[in-house]
């Protein structure tokens, strides 16, 4: 039982991780029609500056701080940078260069932090958690808190604030938002802001997890895609549902064959969801939106 | 323009293509240039395939590297493993490929948006991670060795005379088909989606079975290419066909003036150039290429095509009329 019990642990942390992946990747996608390609090297870049504050004797909290504020510009760097396109109608060209970007995020990342795996001590020291014969430990706990919240407040800001629902009309028909007067280019600048934002703090709460290195955005970009599609891109809360199903099968199979199973488990997973039920296990209420 | 030019354009480039590559072997001594130029062609062959399905079709896919890979290893395997004849292998490098395209870009296609790109972004992954993990079949991470030399020569030295015109008649043949194809009817449903599939299916064209056929050549050629690899290099390994192959094949269409089918060869040639005498493990490596993906996307929407053109036109005296938007590239 206690077996049981800790893959089912072990997979909702990750699941949690998944999650918080996929809600930046969808939120990016419906307001602005790009898939982001970079997401998981921006985690990963986040994840590293964090690492490598502290390892320069910076508090916690400043660590968290410069991380975040870093994972956010260079989103919104992006979001500006990928402006023209996206006023020109042309996303596939912008979906192409967020690859670009993703790498230029990889390579500046062995640049500046050389290729070796970093670690980090969490930004929030938690107790840890027994129940049962299952350990959560202090930094797992603050991934799967760090997860809800997020998920939480973001729902708060885009269901119960004023800008929040700005950006709900957005999504729901651009034309009348440009129409009405919302400033379209701006507004898709800052969505691309907090992806970048979301990304980091799924990097930050990590990496005390996971010990990663430059190339670790890859695996974050696919499962977190993973999760986003599972749980259908047209519902927001899709992702975490998604993430943390893909998290306990992934935690399943790996647990009961071999860990050698973890990538191309969810890969195989993904594939089979887009062949048979593209639009995600749980769709939206207005019904099938394709973007 | 009637078809009459293109008909003519494209029989004297295959020409030339095919007797440039008879003449190259006995005019060029150098073996480090013979086979650039030799593998340059069979990527060449990839990209004019991933071409039609991003510049022509203008959808978004990142699998060109895992059809071709899917191609490689199913030649790789059918030579190796079930002693078949090179050309049981051709056919077997193109079938697998056309399959896998169907499973994929059936249910896939049917819908806007993202998810056809996610699908094949997802297959090229799988199928580096299956070439790693599945040992009896792929010889896993140490490489699949023991493919047959083609054209006498062996596993140290090509018989160049043999291959260079066996890729030179390739890529003519398949630029010649995907020219001709992209100079047609066809060509137009294909832009014509890229600009706008809603237009395109009020003008009543299927814009399912367009798509599928632009995704179907596209795996064809890649798996042709694949099979052609294989057999050069004699040698298959799963880094061969990583992500990072795909983003080098999107570099070279895009480089090379997407949506014309003739620029992708010449995107091949710089692309594998550059890459030929850069080392790749320096650190600066990826930002290097990063920056050229991203200064090519963005400087260069046409590429060198489309200077090509511009230039052309220019020369014609008709500056003024301003050179076709990416969107809807030049069909001749």
């Amino acid at each position: 039982m206690d077996f049981y019990l800790t893959m089912l642990t072990s997979g909702i942390v990750v699941g949690s991780l998944y999650g918080l992946l996929g809600l930046g990747i969808t939120f990016v996608l419906r307001v602005t029609n790009v898939l982001n390609l970079s997401h998981g090297a921006l985690a990963a870049f986040s994840g590293l500056t964090y690492a490598w504050c502290l390892a320069r004797g910076m508090p916690a909290v400043a660590a968290f701080a410069a991380a975040m504020a870093l994972g956010c510009a260079l989103g919104f760097a992006q979001g500006l940078f990928l402006r023209p396109w996206l006023k020109g109608g042309r996303h596939v060209v912008a979906v192409f260069m967020t690859i670009g970007m993703g790498l230029l995020i990889e390579g500046s990342a062995v640049v500046a932090f050389g290729k070796d795996v970093m670690g980090a001590r969490p930004f929030l020291e938690l107790p840890d958690l027994r129940f049962g014969g299952a350990v959560l430990t202090g930094a797992q706990l603050l991934l799967v808190a760090v997860t809800l919240l997020g998920t939480g407040a973001f729902a708060f800001w885009y269901f119960g604030t004023a800008s929040g629902k700005i950006y709900r009309g957005l999504v729901d028909d651009e034309y009348g938002a440009a129409v009405i007067g919302v400033a379209i280019g701006r507004l898709r600048a800052v969505a691309f802001a907090i992806g970048g934002g979301a990304a980091a703090m799924a990097g930050i709460a990590v990496t005390p997890l996971l010990s990663i290195s430059y190339s670790a955005g890859n695996l974050m970009l696919v499962n977190g895609l993973t999760a986003a599609i599972l749980g259908g891109v047209s519902n927001p809360f899709g992702a975490l549902a998604g993430g943390l199903l893909v998290g306990v099968i992934q935690a399943t199979v790996t647990g009961m064959i071999s860990t050698m199973l973890m990538l191309p488990v969810s890969l195989t997973l993904l594939l089979i969801v887009l062949i048979v039920r593209p639009e995600g296990l749980l769709p939206s209420r207005q019904g099938q939106r394709t973007i | 323009m009637s078809s009459r030019p293109l008909v003519l354009r494209i029989g004297t480039t295959a020409a030339a293509l095919v007797v440039a590559s008879f003449l190259l072997p006995h005019t060029v001594g150098n073996l480090v240039v013979l086979d650039f130029i030799c593998v340059a062609a069979i990527f060449a062959i990839a990209a004019i395939g991933y071409d039609l399905l991003v510049g022509s079709t203008g959808l978004f896919a990142l699998g060109q590297a895992g059809l071709m890979g899917l191609g490689a290893y199913a030649a790789g395997y059918t030579a190796v493993t079930l002693k078949g004849s090179p050309f049981e292998a051709a056919c077997m490098a193109v079938a697998l490929p056309l399959a896998a395209t169907i499973v994929i870009g059936a249910p896939s296609l049917r819908l806007r948006g993202v998810y056809f790109g996610v699908a094949t972004l997802v297959f090229s992954i799988l199928v580096t991670s299956i070439a790693t993990a599945w040992t009896p079949v792929t010889g896993g991470a140490t490489g699949l060795a023991g493919i047959p030399p083609l054209g006498g020569g062996n596993v140290l030295k090509v018989n160049h005379a043999f291959w260079l015109p066996l890729c030179g008649i390739s890529l003519a043949m398949f630029l010649a088909l995907a020219w001709a194809l992209n100079g047609s009817r066809v060509g137009d449903a294909w832009r014509t989606i890229a600009r706008d599939e809603v237009l395109a299916a009020n003008l009543g064209i299927d814009v399912f079975r367009y798509k599928m056929l632009a995704f179907l050549l596209s795996a064809a050629f890649a798996g042709y290419a694949g099979f052609l690899f294989a057999y050069y290099v004699q040698f298959l390994a799963p880094d061969a066909f990583a992500l990072r192959q795909s983003i080098s094949l999107l570099l070279m269409v895009f480089l090379g003036g997407a949506g014309t089918v003739w620029g992708p060869i010449i995107g091949a040639f710089v692309v594998h150039g550059l890459f030929s005498f850069i080392p790749s493990d320096n650190d600066w490596f990826e930002v290097f290429f990063a920056v050229v993906v991203l200064a090519v996307l963005a400087l260069l929407p046409r590429g060198v095509a489309g200077l090509v053109y511009r230039g052309a036109a220019l020369l014609r005296g008709r500056a003024g009329r301003r050179a076709p938007s990416a969107s809807k590239p030049e069909a001749d």
